[in-house]
């Protein structure tokens, strides 16, 4: 069974550093125990398109699968979903600070779902005695468990979220930031 | 299942404020009162006038009983949101410059259990319990009691804005 802990969506248009984003949301992935470990293969960004223009914009979307097994719990796992899709956007150039910096000028929206998922190697399901109260058990019984590790996973979504929003330079509303001083550059250009 | 809608209230404002200062306050007061926040879209966009276009939408809510739930759905929408410095007490402040609409929607949803609309003959007794045992309580606690809570919000954003009219005098109300 699954149970939604957070769905949203942040949508920016503007100047900002697009390989930055992106590698910066990798790191927070891996760092977050989102995958594996954290070796390029074993990445599961599952879709991955980029299409160009005749006007010389570009399109793309990126699919991103992440799973984490709380504590390694062998019943629990949380699933982040996280959706890049971009249009569209052009590469330039822009001086700053004396140096040329690659930039992107276009719309970005990254739409985040995150799941909690019970019973997650089908183990309950399978057995030919435990399936029958495999409901009774995450209704009832560990209810008040399945809560909290909904509670723990929305909050690491919206960390996700002010983690982008702090490079965006939007509104950040946590009373205590995720990154003080911010550890990279906002929209990958510096101070 | 029934909603219960409140009426919608609106707030605009046009000047300088601290947007920061908005955003938080709103967002720490329904925190604090056991909202369960959610933020499911936040779109920003320079504007061709000049400044930055938002639109952020705020779905909260908080189980009141197991049996009702309160929403409060809030939308705001700024334009032209520029970073201004004010001098302020002697100090220099990082304020906004922004024209500025936020829209209050509330309701009380009912039986967000999904208990009562299983089969035709529960769907039928919870007509009857919610239009003739509890409709008193409905209209003179439930639906009331949120209004007051979604104006003391209200109320919220306009000391944060500095309006004139800020003050309720419905304030120790609930």
């Amino acid at each position: 069974m699954t149970l939604l802990a957070a769905k949203f969506r942040i949508k920016h248009r503007g100047i900002f550093n697009l390989k930055g984003l992106y590698e910066y949301l990798h790191e927070w992935v891996i760092e977050e125990g989102y995958a594996y470990d954290g070796s390029d293969p074993k990445f599961r960004e599952t879709f991955h398109s980029q299409t160009e223009f005749a006007d010389g914009s570009k399109e793309l979307w990126i699919w991103w699968r992440c799973e984490k097994n709380p504590a390694q719990s062998s019943y629990y796992k949380y699933e982040l979903d996280i959706d890049w899709h971009a249009v569209p956007f052009k590469d330039i150039e822009m001086a700053y600070k004396g140096k040329k910096l690659k930039l992107v000028d276009g719309e970005l929206e990254i739409q985040i779902y995150a799941r909690v998922v019970s019973d997650c190697n089908d183990t309950w399901k399978k057995h030919w005695f435990l399936k029958h109260f495999n409901r009774i058990y995450w209704k009832v019984i560990m209810k008040s468990d399945f809560e909290k590790h909904k509670i723990e996973l929305y909050r690491d979504a919206y960390r996700l979220q002010e983690t982008i929003k702090d490079y965006w330079k939007l509104i950040v509303g946590a009373e205590e930031p995720e990154h003080e001083g911010g550890f990279l550059p906002q929209e990958g250009i510096g101070e | 299942m029934k909603d219960y809608n409140l009426p919608q209230e609106i707030l605009k404002f046009k000047g300088i404020f601290d947007m920061d200062l908005l955003y938080r306050s709103m967002r720490d007061w329904l925190t604090r009162r056991g909202y369960y926040f959610e933020e499911p879209v936040y779109k920003s966009k320079p504007n061709p006038m000049g400044g930055v276009e938002d639109e952020i939408t705020w779905n909260c809510y908080r189980k009141e009983t197991d049996y009702m739930k309160f929403w409060i759905n809030i939308f705001i929408h700024t334009w032209e949101r520029k970073d201004v410095e004010v001098i302020k007490k002697g100090k220099k402040k990082k304020m906004n410059q922004a024209r500025l609409a936020i829209y209050f929607n509330a309701k009380v949803e009912t039986d967000y259990q999904h208990r009562w609309d299983k089969t035709p003959f529960l769907i039928w007794l919870n007509n009857i319990y919610e239009k003739y045992i509890i409709k008193p309580e409905m209209d003179n606690i439930y639906t009331d009691k949120l209004y007051y809570y979604v104006l003391k919000l209200h109320n919220i954003a306009k000391e944060c804005l500095g309006m004139e009219a800020k003050g309720s005098e419905y304030e120790d109300v609930w």
